[in-house]
């Protein structure tokens, strides 16, 4: 049993104004229950983060960034960090091809996240986002 | 050299006569376990992750991530993606 943690929740944990931000808290309080079992999240979901902070703030925040980093680096990461390796690249843009819409694209790191959870065996997320949909369990 | 006992050696027998029917030929027991050691090392991850407890946050990880909220200006367009990759056109 094992849960990936999204982008959206990270944001959401650090940004008080953000609408999903209590959500988050008390989707914390419950992962540190371990109820979901192993905690896992991925580089590329880092990149997206810091980037989302660096974006949201138009780059005037830097301890932003540095609390940001600290969830996922460090001595207590919030997640496991599974590196996407090359070897799967090719089966996520597979992906991303077959699943996009017009006007409904999907980011190549959220392709990642439905390609690394099947890999793993990981079925749920912790998403607030909708593209996780018939691909993995969102809990919200 | 030590002496390896297995204990799983029903679900061996099963992954073997598995892999025997739907090969259509017999494959040693021994070059079973050597492939599937081969297989572990490359999936190193899973196997740590079997032979680990559960990960757990401390109470005292959790105020501290808790501390680290902030009720910080930014903007955005609604949408994490529209704001990480651009807007989605109509």
């Amino acid at each position: 049993m094992s849960i990936f943690l999204d982008t959206g929740f990270y944001f959401a944990l650090l940004a008080k104004k953000d609408s999903n931000h209590a959500q988050a808290e008390l989707l914390l309080n419950e992962l540190s229950e371990g109820i979901y079992g192993h905690i896992y999240t991925s580089d590329f979901v880092f990149n997206e983060s810091m980037t989302l902070i660096n974006v949201r703030t138009k780059g005037t925040r830097k301890d932003l960034l540095e609390r940001m980093k600290s969830l996922f680096l460090g001595e207590e990461p919030l997640a496991k960090m599974i590196t996407v390796d090359n070897e799967i690249l090719d089966e996520i843009s597979n992906l991303q091809i077959k699943i996009t819409k017009i006007n409904e694209p999907i980011s190549f790191t959220d392709c990642s996240t439905i390609i690394l959870c099947q890999t793993r065996k990981i079925s749920k997320i912790i998403s607030f986002d909708s593209h996780y949909v018939g691909f993995l369990t969102q809990i919200q | 050299m030590a002496v390896v006992k297995l204990k799983g050696k029903k679900e061996l027998d099963k992954l073997v006569a598995t892999l025997n029917l739907r090969l259509g030929k017999k494959i040693p027991q021994q070059d079973i376990l050597d492939a599937c050691i081969k297989l572990s090392t490359k999936h190193i991850e899973e196997l740590e992750d079997y032979f680990s407890p559960t990960s757990q946050i401390s109470q005292k990880r959790v105020k501290e991530i808790l501390d680290l909220a902030e009720d910080f200006e930014y903007t955005t367009s609604g949408d994490l993606d529209s704001d990480l990759y651009g807007e989605k056109s109509a």
